[in-house]
């Protein structure tokens, strides 16, 4: 029996589809996450499953029951929003447990619960603080624990990281996936953040414009991008435009900016070719068959990575990143060779689909580089 | 040029002073003179300052049994207008935060209307209106002023309160398990709490301190406090509206001060977009 | 984040919680106004209380002419100069308590703002006429601006003063809140940049109030015209507002319908007024400045 279902769930605001025919599988004790840009419809799948929106086709079922006909405080769910949504002018303990009092459970068994809770969460002694005197990952805790007090079927949570700094995020990426692991509650996290995705979740369940795109784990989804918009979405891209062929050594991609690069396991046979940038290695490396002639033409400094600016023959500019690792460092103006294994290039269909295009806005995909 | 600036900038500097000092000093000259006259012992309203002092100002008060009803009625008369208000304007102002159908906004701007209307008219219009329907009784034409004047009151506070408690947290409530009307008793309501009870305050007050609904809607039987006092300051001025001045002075601070331990004036006036 | 559904409909509970506030609003507001509006295009027949059938506009050509005329004109000239000398003295008041890093300063100022509401007007206008009046202890201010306590225009004066003293924390507490709402980096900029601070506050914080500065005098304004018990107890009959002037021909002649096309005027204006305001306050905030 898989922890939530969704099958062919359909939802629409007025003429616009927000979930348009999503059907996705959590087995029990997963986490998976919804990952996507604004606007794709992740938040309001998020709610649906809730029980906060009402869905206009399909179904979803928690635990093999179906749930249409069940309000929220009946589907026995644990939600964390976004802004916590802890209960201000109530303490931490009575935040936590204010799940357990709904369903009835005596005042000895609740408080065991809410300490277990707060050492799980690693909060203990915190019994008696209101809210407003947390920090904010202190609050993103005890939203946790208050979620996961009631042992919930299914544990949804909306951006949950989003609210914190840049280096708290990292810091408690991990903390909060060891908490998961832990509680080992069927989760799903949604996130616009693909470290975020990442990093907490076992599987990805990418999506664009209310469907779903790929489905599979981090690997798999870098690895291996279904469509152009997954390989954007996902790490970066260089991408080249041109045609597969039959050359002399096997397969071969010719570029239009020139160079030609030797393929295997090709993926599509006609769209773009694409290559993750930290494959292109200056110099190259035993293996990398492919070569693609550059001049550099700047060269970032980032402390543990260089970024070198490359222009193509056709005059096309690309990025690629140097590991400083006290190797000789190119000057630019330098003309270089950047070497490419045959199995780091994948041909990507260009999908002629509106729901596979590449998203309009997706400003966090600098910083999670 | 620094030489002029700098002269500018302190003519300037005392300008701001001098007309900061003569705001809060004709804000208080009046209450000050007031006391110190509520207790001057001169059977008429002579030259200030007074020379010798006593409480028969005070005893004037509490011996005339015109002010001692007009208190009791305007004590009757707010507190039963507050109560009808709050809960009135409380329960419309849920729905309005709530709620999400047409006409919302016509509705809020409808409750905050009376606000805008001159008072004379309120207590004008009202009278004509409780003779047409045959309602004669003072009292009951009071409590009917005073509600619709206070009620835009009641219904902005407590909006104002629950506009500020985020959906979030009623949906928390609700996806732990506690039904629509459990998750209002244990999250809205706590948290509108302050809105309500600051617009029954405000009610309480204006309601107390209103004269030109009242003037319209008293007879000679049922007079507020502020009736009986403007009738009696006609028939004989004299000082004992100075105490009674200095006697609502400090029921004001005590109120003041009570509203800063509880709520912080700085959380009562806002602190804007930028906080210091 | 949040997408509630789009409901067209009331829900029965909601509906149930506005029942009796409209109730209210209907019964006691409109109904009343209603029938005030109506009674004023009735003739008022003298020596019968209520008044006689039929419709006429006389009730309002008369207030047309110039005796009573004037007493609108003295209602605005006064509520005009009032809520000028408000905004100009309230200013100072309400930055510095925005400002301020003092939170005992910021604290007091509150605190007398807020108290001077709360005080009962009445016994503050009787302050007021003690204070100024003949036998007080500012009575020279009267001598210095050529106006004696003792005559008859002093009287036009107390009016005045004692608005005055009705609107000044209103507006002063209002524009707390305007200047709080001004970034004060933007002063700091101002004033990195060399500029001294009488030179900041007029060309960086002054334009940015604008908005929050007119509509404050609006309802200052609003207020004043509105204000019955303060020419009622200062004007000494001498000065008569369009209230005072509402209630004088119910009171002595019981002409209901000439106070019923008063009270009617009295409504425009009031509406005019709060109109202005909002177109003002609009077109303002949409050149950026906030209110």
């Amino acid at each position: 029996m898989s922890g939530l279902v969704l099958r062919d769930v359909v939802k629409r605001f007025g003429t616009h589809a927000a979930i348009d025919g999503l059907s996705l599988s959590v087995d029990r004790g997963e986490i998976v996450a919804l990952l996507g840009p604004s606007g794709c419809g992740k938040t309001t799948t998020l709610r649906a499953v809730a029980g906060f929106e009402a869905i206009d086709r399909g179904a979803i079922a928690i635990l093999g029951a179906d749930v249409a006909r069940l309000p929220p405080y009946r589907r026995d769910i644990g939600l964390v929003f976004q802004d916590y949504a802890l209960f201000p002018h109530m303490s931490v303990a009575a935040n936590i447990e204010y799940g357990l009092r709904q369903r009835g459970v005596a005042r000895a068994a609740r408080e065991q619960r809410r300490k277990a809770m707060l050492r799980l969460v690693r909060l203990e002694g915190l019994d008696e603080r209101t809210p407003a005197k947390l920090s904010g990952g202190q609050q993103q805790r005890v939203a946790l624990a208050r979620a996961l007090a009631i042992a919930p079927k299914l544990l949804l949570l909306d951006e949950p990281l989003s609210n914190l700094d840049a280096k708290l995020r990292e810091a408690l990426r991990g903390e909060l996936r060891a908490i998961l692991r832990e509680a080992g509650a069927t989760t799903l996290v949604v996130t616009h953040d693909q470290t975020e995705a990442m990093g907490l979740a076992d599987r990805i369940a990418l999506m664009n414009h209310g469907r779903l795109v790929q489905v599979g784990t981090a690997r798999e989804l870098y690895e291996r991008p279904a469509t152009r918009f997954a390989a954007d979405f996902i790490g970066q891209s260089v991408w080249f435009s041109g045609t597969l062929r039959r050359g002399a050594d096997g397969a071969e991609f010719a570029t239009e900016d020139g160079p030609v690069l030797p393929i295997c396991d090709a993926g599509a046979t006609v769209g773009s070719l694409s290559i993750r940038p930290e494959y292109l290695h200056l110099p190259p490396r035993p293996g990398d068959v492919g070569r693609i002639a550059v001049t550099v033409t700047e060269v970032g400094y980032f402390g543990a990575e260089l970024s070198l600016a490359c222009r193509l023959a056709s005059g096309r500019v690309i990025r690629v990143p140097l590991r400083s690792d006290g190797a000789a460092v190119p000057r630019p103006g330098a003309q270089v060779e950047l070497g490419v294994a045959p199995e780091r290039c994948r041909i990507i269909a260009d999908d002629p689909l509106a729901a596979d295009a590449a998203p309009t806005h997706d400003p966090e995909k600098g910083e999670s580089r | 040029m620094t030489g002029s600036h700098a002269a500018l900038d302190r003519l300037a500097g005392a300008l701001f002073r001098v007309v900061l000092a003569a705001a809060v000093l004709f804000l208080v000259i009046p209450v000050v003179v007031s006391v110190f006259l509520s207790f001057d012992d001169r059977a008429f309203i002579g030259p200030f300052p007074p020379k010798s002092f006593s409480l028969r100002w005070y005893a004037s008060f509490f011996e005339n049994p015109a002010y001692l009803d007009g208190l009791f009625n305007s004590l009757k008369v707010a507190t039963l207008s507050t109560l009808i208000s709050t809960a009135a304007g409380a329960a419309a102002a849920y729905a309005l935060a709530e709620g999400r159908f047409p006409g919302r906004d016509a509705l809020e701007t409808a409750f905050l209307s009376p606000k805008f209307v001159p008072t004379v008219v309120v207590g004008f219009s009202m009278l004509g209106f409780a003779s047409a329907i045959g309602v004669f009784d003072a009292f009951t034409r009071l409590i009917m002023g005073h509600v619709i004047i206070t009620i835009p009151f009641t219904v902005r506070a407590t909006l104002a309160a629950l506009v500020g408690i985020r959906r979030s947290m009623v949906e928390a409530a609700i996806s732990l398990g506690a039904p629509p009307w459990r998750a209002f008793l244990d999250v809205t309501l706590p948290l509108a709490r302050t809105g309500v009870v600051a617009g029954a305050l405000m009610a309480f007050v204006l309601s107390f301190d209103e004269v030109a609904v009242s003037l319209f809607l008293s007879d000679a039987f049922t007079q507020t406090l502020p009736i009986a006092l403007v009738a009696e300051m006609r028939a004989n001025l004299n000082l004992t509206v100075a105490a009674l001045s200095t006697m609502f002075a400090a029921a004001t601070i005590l109120i003041v001060l009570l509203l800063d331990r509880a709520v912080g004036l700085d959380r009562v006036v806002g602190q804007g977009m930028y906080r210091g | 984040m949040t997408r509630p559904l789009a409901k067209p409909r009331i829900s029965l509970f909601h509906a149930a919680l506005l029942a009796p506030g409209v109730l209210i609003v209907l019964v006691l507001f409109v109904a009343p106004i209603a029938l005030m509006a109506l009674e004023s295009f009735r003739p008022f027949v003298t020596g019968k209380v209520g008044s006689g059938s039929g419709w006429t506009l006389r009730n309002y050509a008369e207030l047309m002419e110039p005796a009573y005329a004037f007493y609108f004109w003295e209602t605005f000239r006064i509520g005009f100069i009032v809520s000028a000398t408000a905004l100009l003295l309230g200013a100072p008041l309400a930055f510095l308590a925005a400002r301020t890093r003092r939170h005992r300063l910021r604290v007091a100022i509150f605190g007398l703002l807020i108290g001077l509401l709360f005080m009962s007007l009445i016994a503050r206008l009787y302050a007021i006429q003690m204070t100024w009046g003949s036998n007080g202890p500012l009575a020279f201010f009267g001598t210095l601006i050529g106006v004696p306590a003792r005559s008859a225009p002093y009287a036009a004066i107390q009016v005045a003063l004692g608005l005055l003293h009705f609107v000044l924390p209103m507006v002063a507490l209002m524009l707390v809140g305007t200047f709080q709402n001004i970034n004060p980096r933007l002063e700091e900029a101002a004033a990195s940049l060399g500029a001294p601070r009488w030179r900041v506050a007029l060309t960086v914080t002054l334009p940015l109030a604008v908005p929050g500065l007119l509509s404050a005098t609006m309802i200052a304004l609003a207020m004043c015209i509105s204000s019955f018990v303060v020419p009622l107890i200062l004007g000494r009959g001498i000065v008569l507002f369009a209230t005072n002037l509402m209630y004088v021909r119910f009171s002595d002649v019981a002409n209901y319908p000439s106070g019923a096309a008063i009270g009617i005027i009295m409504l425009g204006l009031a509406a005019l007024i709060v109109y202005a305001m909002m177109r003002l306050t609009r077109a303002l905030a949409g050149a950026g400045a906030p209110s």
